[in-house]
């Protein structure tokens, strides 16, 4: 069931009055679709249905979010990006006796672990703290458990090669019936918890912010604003990492910001 | 305009580009279906086909005439009301990522009967609700003869929608494409 711009913008206003969530700003398209595609997962035929539902039943909603924000993600995403951030990103970060990671938008933590292992294998993860933030609370306690199918392994090992890992993927997980748990080691300098792109503000001072494909389900004011945040809560000389679709050539901030590599989106405050 | 493809499309690709008639500018947003995680070398491919700039665009990029885009693995491509692109990286739809009915949709939703789709060989059903949605909004739908088509299945199952304008072969959709060309620079 298709449902217009029109009445989009009058469910984002009422799930902001009701809930206190923000949608308005997120790209249309993207989230037209997913609307859609969630109003037939739960067999709805009209808007007024949706609307309804909605605003009187809270676990639905709840099951809302996590449809409309796209929680897709997979470990070493990407690989040339960790491969990059090896290469580029951490012999700076080496420098500094103590460093603060900002995984912003973490969702279920794939790319979190994925980054905990790089750290690991350079070396770095001792003295790194990583904050790992999502707006799903429910998302966040899977990425907190570690706990990952077993059937994802298989490519998550290839991807683990391919973005240069040194050991044995299967170093890092236990395996069990048809779960994968990722050893705690791994999570024992990571904090989760939620943060809300969208309405909230700085919280810190990190010297790396990774935001891989979360800002292109935001319009481009929506982008602006967190933009700016990322910039506020950037150490001189931080860097930020987007995903490869991402870039800074919209911003006004990009003046703030050197280019550290052009196909991984990997930039530096430069101020 | 829009073009979606899958098995054996590449080489049709090639072809239209190398053929394009002369003073072509309608913005044309191609999606091949292409294997994830492999090196992404089509775009140097189209390249040597052409003499029109091939651009992957970022996300919020706005459209211009006179280029080429082309979808990147692994992201469903769409196009926003101002004419931007945008980009998501939600399940696969019709099992691709990128979808052509899911670029096919938006661009349909944005354009209205200002588009024209040509859908081409391919090995599954992606596109057909694509080509369906573009001619209810009013824009123009070519399939493949699927006859002559590497791959049937794509080009037929949109064909079975019932709404596609025309069904043309390779050499058939450049003449269209010329026409279409004539009639865009005439009505400016």
């Amino acid at each position: 069931m298709e449902i217009s711009e029109e009445e989009k913008d009058e469910l984002t206003g009422l799930i902001k009055l009701r809930y206190g969530y923000d949608f308005s700003n997120y790209a249309n398209a993207s989230i037209l679709r997913r609307i859609d595609r969630f109003t037939k997962l739960n067999k709805m035929q009209s808007f007024f249905e949706l609307k309804n539902e909605l605003m009187n039943d809270e676990a639905l909603f709840s099951s809302f979010i996590l449809e409309v924000t796209v929680n897709v993600t997979e470990m070493f995403r990407d690989p040339e990006f960790f491969v990059c951030l090896k290469k580029k990103v951490f012999p700076k970060l080496q420098t500094y006796p103590h460093r603060k990671i900002w995984h912003a938008g973490c969702s279920t933590g794939e790319e979190v672990y994925s980054t905990a292992v790089m750290l690991t294998e350079s070396g770095l993860y001792n003295n790194t703290r990583i904050y790992a933030t999502d707006i799903n609370h429910k998302v966040l306690k899977q990425a907190r458990d570690g706990v990952f199918p077993a059937r994802a392994m298989k490519e998550y090992t290839t991807n683990y090669i391919r973005a240069g890992g040194e050991k044995s993927f299967s170093d890092y997980y236990s395996a069990q019936y048809d779960e994968a748990i990722m050893k705690s080691t791994l999570k024992k300098n990571v904090v989760f918890s939620m943060h809300n792109l969208v309405s909230d503000s700085s919280f810190n001072e990190f010297n790396l912010i990774i935001c891989r494909n979360v800002m292109i389900y935001f319009n481009k004011e929506l982008q602006e604003r967190v933009l700016g945040l990322f910039y506020e809560s950037l150490a001189p000389l931080g860097f930020l990492a987007l995903g490869n679709r991402e870039s800074l050539l919209f911003s006004e901030y990009r003046k703030y910001f050197e280019e550290v590599d052009k196909v991984n989106k990997i930039y530096r405050r430069i101020d | 305009m829009v073009i979606g493809g899958s098995n054996g499309s590449m080489e049709v690709v090639e072809y239209l580009l190398n053929n394009l008639p002369s003073g072509f500018e309608i913005p044309i947003v191609i999606v091949l279906h292409r294997l994830r995680n492999v090196k992404n070398l089509l775009k140097q491919v189209l390249e040597h086909h052409t003499r029109h700039a091939i651009k992957e665009p970022l996300d919020k990029e706005s459209i211009q005439p006179g280029y080429i885009y082309l979808a990147v693995p692994n992201y469903h491509l769409m196009i926003e009301k101002d004419k931007t692109f945008s980009y998501s990286y939600s399940e696969p739809v019709n099992y691709s990522r990128p979808s052509i009915s899911v670029l096919f949709e938006t661009a349909a939703d944005v354009y209205g009967e200002h588009l024209a789709a040509i859908l081409l060989t391919g090995a599954n059903a992606d596109g057909a609700s694509g080509i369906e949605r573009i001619k209810d909004k009013g824009g123009f739908t070519i399939a493949q003869d699927p006859k002559t088509a590497k791959s049937a299945y794509m080009p037929q199952a949109a064909i079975n929608t019932g709404k596609t304008d025309c069904i043309l072969t390779v050499t058939e959709i450049i003449a269209t494409l010329k026409k279409i060309n004539n009639d865009t620079i005439n009505a400016d």
